[in-house]
């Protein structure tokens, strides 16, 4: 068993994708935070129970994420509104602008997708992760990370530039 | 595979990493390199992808957040610290308490071996009643009842007496 790396390289390595990946899920500066902060407390109180040192950061983003998954099934704050019925409220993207786009029009775009899709395709453009290594973090068989990256990509794909593309047949990776 | 099919292989192929080592990725870029239609599209789309994730990435990391994680931490090891103390006070106390029971639980017991308890003891045994006994028994072999037995331990008595004397 490798020596556990030191907390603050750790916090330096890690901090600033932990908190992309945080916001891209939440786009709440504050819930973002919190997310980070919660996620190294338990890196401190449980970080020792890791064997494998190696996979300290897929054990981060892990932990991060089962943290806001945990946090929305709590959530009772804000009422779950179907998209369909939100639209109107929504910032508007104008399509085909790839160059013009913002990170803040990118989050607008990404949480139009399922939230299903979002996780995989956040850490898919964020990190550059592998599909084993996203399948890894999310804790969900490796089809379907390829499923699901597919689907949020062509969805993402269709809200910035219109264009429709294979909605019948989806491939599985 | 047709050029649609192309596409939604390329969706997810990200310029520069070994998505291309995908045997189906390597087909369909094989064929966008044939058809000038889906190279073009290739091409806007990596440029598209380039830029999401450059998006992405730009998403800004509030100040503090850093010294703030390890602040925490160092707020925390410090209370660990002193629940460490705690415990390790405990751990004395018990040991003391040990050390002073330990010799008087395994003393010796040299009263309970001395022999004037023992006679003692045997005395008591040997004087106790044995009424319950007696009547057990008598019951059991269906004899006649106790006040009758005593009215012929009487008359055998006074009998022998009579003879004695």
């Amino acid at each position: 068993m490798a020596e556990s790396p030191d907390f603050e390289i750790l916090v330096s390595r890690y901090y600033e994708p932990l908190y992309q990946f945080a916001f891209s899920l939440t786009r709440d500066e504050a819930d973002s935070y919190d997310l980070v902060q919660q996620t190294y407390y338990i890196w401190a109180n449980k970080g020792h129970q890791l064997r494998d040192i190696t996979k300290v950061k897929t054990w981060l983003f892990t932990t991060l994420h089962r943290e806001f998954l945990g946090g929305r099934r709590k959530l009772v704050r804000f009422p779950q509104v179907e998209l369909e019925g939100a639209e109107a409220d929504l910032p508007v993207v104008s399509p085909p602008t790839g160059s013009r786009l913002d990170a803040a029009q990118v989050l607008v775009l990404l949480a139009q997708l399922d939230e299903v899709y979002q996780a995989p395709v956040a850490l898919f453009y964020l990190q550059d992760y592998s599909y084993n290594e996203i399948a890894a973090i999310l804790e969900v068989p490796l089809g379907t990370v390829k499923s699901r990256l597919s689907r949020g990509l062509c969805h993402l794909h269709q809200l910035l530039t219109g264009e429709k593309i294979g909605t019948s047949k989806q491939r599985n990776l | 595979m047709n050029r649609d099919e192309a596409k939604i292989i390329l969706l997810p192929y990200r310029l520069g990493t070994a998505d291309a080592d995908d045997p189906q990725i390597a087909e369909a870029l094989a064929l966008a390199e044939r058809d000038q239609e889906l190279k073009d599209w290739l091409v806007e789309h990596c440029a598209r992808q380039f830029v999401l994730r450059e998006n992405f990435r730009q998403i800004r990391v509030p100040a503090g957040l850093k010294e703030q994680i390890i602040s925490e931490r160092a707020r925390s090891a410090k209370k660990q610290l002193s629940g460490g103390q705690i415990l390790r006070w405990r751990r004395w106390a018990v040991l003391v308490l040990l050390t002073v029971l330990v010799p008087f639980w395994f003393s010796p017991r040299a009263h309970d071996d001395t022999l004037s308890i023992y006679q003692n003891r045997m005395v008591g045994v040997a004087l106790r009643g044995y009424a319950m006994d007696l009547i057990a028994t008598i019951r059991k072999k269906s004899a006649p009842t106790l006040r009758k037995i005593r009215r012929r331990l009487i008359s055998i008595c006074l009998r022998n007496s009579g003879r004695l004397a």
